[in-house]
C-alpha cells in the first residue's frame, strides 16, 4: 500500500514530481531556515502544547460535525454530514495555518508578519493572529481588490494591520503575491511571510498541510461519536488546496474513502488566450513552475499564467498546491468542478434546510456532496467540508438574491454621511 | 566585427531590456545602441506574467510587453535576425516556467540559433538541478548559465556554485528587488571579496541599485562589470533612445580619461 500521508508531509518538499523550492537565491536561506525551524518545532512538545492550547481557547476548536437530517431527506440518498469549519475563529479554516505559522514566526524571532490576500479573508486571519501575538503586520492586496473589498480592509485595519494596495499588473491576488515575495526578498532577516495556502516554495505546502490536518482528525472521531465508521466519500472545495488537504489528510491511506476536490467551474470551462472563465486547473491547466513551486497552472501554450474567474475569491487562483497535484496524478483524489450558478443554488438550499450560511468557496464542495448523496444508497456516508461561513459574502450574494434592496441600502447609507 | 574594440577604455556594463518593450522598433534601436556604445553584456528578458524577483519598473514592462503580444518565439526570432550586428554578449534573462514549458533542449537550441551567449534564471536554484537537468542541458549547448549570488549566500553555498564552473557570476549588491538605491560601503567590499575568493576563475557582474556614475565606479573598482537595469528602463520610458544614449555614455566613461 502506498503511504500517501508520509509523502504529503515529506520534509523533502517534493511530492512526486511536484513542489520544490524554485526561489531566487536571496530567498533560499530564508526558506531553509523556515523549513528547519518548522521541522524542529513539531518535535517539541512545548510547541505542540501551545498550538493545542490556542486551538481550543482562541480558535474554538473542535469545530462541529453536523448531521444534515433535513438536507439528507430532501436529497433522498446517502447521509450527509457537514464539517462546519466556519465556526473556527475568523470564520474559516485559514485560521489553522495562521495560528501555526505565527507561533513558528515568534519561535524564530521574527518581528514582522507579511501576507498576501485576494478578497481579504487570509489577510483578516493573519491580522488577527498578528494582533493576538503582538507582531507588526503588513498585508498586500491588489488595488482592485482593495477597492472592492472595503469591509475586509476595514477589519484588517481595525486589527492594527497596514494594508497596502498593490498597483502593478491586474491589481489582484497574483500581484499581491508578487509584492509580498518582493517584500520578503527585501527584508529576509526579520520578516515572516505568512503564506495562506498549500502553495508556494517548500516548506509552505508541507507546513500548511500539517497545520490543517487537524480538521480530518476531528472528523474521524466525530463520525465515531455518531456511531459511523469511515466515510464513503469526502468532498471539499479546492483553490490552493489547504482546506481540502486539511480534511482529507487523515483518510489518505484509507483506500475505501473516496476523495473529491472541487474546483471553481466559474461561468463554464471556457477561456481566451489570457484569461479563463473558471479556475479548474485539472480541467485545462498544465504543469509549470510559478511562484516558487511546480504544479498545475492555468497557462498559455508558451507559459504565461492565465487569469482565472470564480464567484468565490478564495478559489479564484491560477495554480493548485503540489500535494493536491500529486494525489490527482496518483488517482488518489478525483477533481470535480462546480459552476457559479450551481453554487448559488446549493448555498440557498443549505441555508433554508440546515440553518447554515456557507462561504461561496465552501459551497463548491457542497454542490458535489449533494450529487454524491443522490447517487448513493441511504446507509452510505458523505462528509462535506464546509471550510468557511458565508457572512463575508454579503455583497456578492446580495447582488444575486436581493439586488434592489441592497442598492437602495447602499445609496441611503452613502447619503446619510453628507 | 570592427577593428577598434568599442569596450576599450570604458567601464564594463551589463544592461537590461525587456523583449519587445516598449515596441519592437525602439527595442531594436536600443539594443543596437548598447552594442555601438560598447556595452559588454545585454540581458534580454523574456516577458513573464509572474516576475517575482523584479521591482515595479521592470514588472510593469513585462506586463506591457505581454499585453502588446510579445511572445517567446518572437524574441528569439528578433535576436536571430540581429545576429552578427551586435557586438555585446547577449544573455537571456527569464523565469523558469517559460523554459520548462519549451523544454530545456528546445530552449537551448533557440538560444544557439539566436546567438545567445548566456542565461540568467533567478528562480532556478542549483538545488533543483537534479529534477530539471537545466545546467546540464545548457552545458551541452555551450550556453553559459550565470548563477546569482547575494550577501545572504553562505560560503558553503558559494562552493557549490563554484563547482558548476560558471564563466560569469551575477552578484546582487544587496538583498531586495531591482530598481532601488544601494549603499556600496565596507560590508559590500567584504562580500565581494568573499565571492571573489570562492570563485577566482569567474568574471563577476554586480547589480541591484546601480544608478549613478559613482555607483558604476564603486562597483567596477571591485568587480568586473556593473549591471544597470531599471535605471536604463526609466530613461527609455522618460526620454527614449536619446536619453539612454546620454545616460549610458556617462556611465561607460565615468572615471575614465
Amino acid at each position: 500500500m502506498t503511504h500517501y500521508k508520509t509523502t504529503v508531509l515529506s520534509d523533502t518538499g517534493r511530492f512526486g514530481p511536484y513542489g520544490g523550492c524554485y526561489v531566487p537565491e536571496v530567498l533560499w536561506p530564508t526558506m531553509q531556515e523556515l523549513a528547519a525551524g518548522f521541522a524542529e518545532a513539531i518535535t517539541d512538545d512545548e510547541f505542540l502544547r501551545e498550538l493545542a492550547h490556542h486551538r481550543t481557547h482562541f480558535c474554538g476548536r473542535p469545530t462541529p460535525l453536523t448531521y444534515c437530517q433535513r438536507l439528507t431527506e430532501d436529497i433522498g440518498g446517502a447521509k450527509l454530514y457537514i464539517k462546519h469549519e466556519g465556526l473556527n475563529h475568523t470564520g474559516a479554516h485559514k485560521m489553522n495555518h495562521c495560528l501555526g505559522q505565527i507561533l513558528l514566526a515568534k519561535r524564530l524571532g521574527k518581528k514582522r508578519i507579511i501576507a498576501e490576500t485576494g478578497a481579504g479573508q487570509h489577510g483578516y486571519a493573519t491580522a488577527t493572529v498578528a494582533a493576538k501575538f503582538g507582531l507588526a503586520c503588513t498585508v498586500y492586496m491588489g488595488a482592485k481588490d482593495y477597492a472592492r473589498q472595503r469591509p475586509n480592509v476595514y477589519w484588517m485595519e481595525r486589527l492594527g494591520a497596514e494594508v497596502v494596495p498593490v498597483q502593478t499588473g491586474d491589481q489582484t491576488l497574483r500581484d499581491a503575491v508578487n509584492a509580498a515575495m518582493q517584500d520578503l526578498i527585501t527584508h529576509p532577516a526579520d520578516t515572516h511571510y505568512l503564506l495562506g495556502t498549500v502553495c508556494g516554495p517548500h516548506p509552505y505546502p508541507r507546513m500548511n498541510a500539517y497545520f490543517q490536518k487537524v480538521i480530518g482528525e476531528e472528523v474521524r472521531w466525530q463520525l465515531a461519536e455518531y456511531g459511523e465508521g469511515l466515510p464513503n466519500v469526502l468532498t471539499a472545495c479546492c483553490g490552493g488546496g489547504s482546506n481540502a488537504l486539511g480534511v482529507m489528510y487523515e483518510f489518505l491511506d484509507e483506500p475505501t474513502v473516496e476523495l473529491v476536490a472541487v474546483e471553481a467551474g466559474g461561468r463554464g470551462i471556457t477561456e481566451t488566450a489570457t484569461k479563463a472563465d473558471h479556475a479548474a486547473r485539472f480541467q485545462t491547466g498544465s504543469v509549470g513552475v510559478v511562484e516558487g513551486f511546480k504544479s498545475y497552472f492555468l497557462q498559455s501554450p508558451d507559459g504565461q499564467v492565465k487569469g482565472s474567474h470564480s464567484i468565490s475569491a478564495g478559489l479564484d487562483y491560477s495554480g493548485v498546491g503540489p500535494q493536491v497535484a500529486y494525489l490527482y496524478d496518483e488517482q488518489r483524489l478525483q477533481a470535480a468542478y462546480a459552476t457559479d450558478d450551481e453554487v448559488l443554488v446549493a448555498y440557498e438550499r443549505l441555508a433554508r434546510l440546515e440553518g447554515m450560511i456557507g462561504a461561496m468557496e465552501s459551497c463548491h464542495g457542497l454542490v458535489e456532496a449533494v450529487k454524491q448523496c443522490a447517487a448513493r444508497p441511504a446507509h452510505e456516508v458523505v462528509v462535506c467540508h464546509l471550510s468557511g461561513r458565508g457572512e463575508k459574502d454579503l455583497f456578492i450574494t446580495a447582488r444575486h438574491f436581493d439586488r434592489e434592496n441592497f442598492q437602495k441600502f447602499v445609496t441611503d447609507w452613502s447619503h446619510d454621511q453628507q | 566585427m570592427t577593428n577598434n574594440k568599442p569596450t576599450e577604455g570604458k567601464n564594463s556594463l551589463m544592461t537590461h531590456l525587456v523583449g519587445g518593450y516598449p515596441d519592437w522598433e525602439t527595442w531594436r534601436q536600443t539594443l543596437q545602441l548598447m552594442s555601438d556604445l560598447g556595452v559588454e553584456y545585454t540581458e534580454v528578458q523574456l516577458p513573464f506574467s509572474d516576475p517575482i524577483a523584479d521591482g515595479p519598473t521592470i514588472t510593469q514592462a513585462n506586463y506591457a510587453a505581454i499585453a502588446a503580444g510579445v511572445t517567446v518565439e518572437q524574441v528569439f526570432a528578433e535576436l536571430a535576425a540581429l545576429r552578427g550586428q551586435l557586438q555585446q554578449k547577449v544573455l537571456i534573462m527569464t523565469y523558469y516556467n517559460l523554459i520548462h514549458k519549451m523544454g530545456v533542449g528546445e530552449f537551448v537550441r533557440a538560444c544557439e540559433d539566436a546567438g545567445v551567449w548566456g542565461v540568467i534564471v533567478p528562480d532556478m536554484p542549483l538545488d533543483e538541478e537534479p529534477h530539471e537537468q537545466f545546467w546540464a542541458g545548457c552545458a551541452q549547448g555551450q550556453l553559459a548559465v550565470v548563477p546569482v549570488v547575494s550577501p545572504m549566500t553562505t560560503s558553503q553555498r558559494l562552493q557549490q556554485v563554484a563547482a558548476m564552473r560558471p564563466a560569469l557570476v551575477y552578484g546582487m549588491s544587496r538583498t531586495g528587488i531591482t530598481g532601488r538605491e544601494t549603499q556600496f560601503g565596507a560590508a559590500f567590499g567584504q562580500y565581494i571579496a568573499r565571492v571573489r575568493a570562492a570563485l577566482p576563475a569567474a568574471r563577476l557582474a554586480v547589480g541591484f541599485g546601480v544608478q549613478t556614475p559613482a555607483d558604476v565606479q564603486a562597483v567596477t573598482a571591485v568587480a568586473d562589470t556593473a549591471v544597470v537595469g531599471s535605471a536604463v528602463l526609466r530613461r527609455l520610458q522618460g526620454g527614449g533612445v536619446a536619453a539612454v544614449e546620454a545616460y549610458l555614455t556617462e556611465l561607460l566613461t565615468a572615471g575614465k580619461p
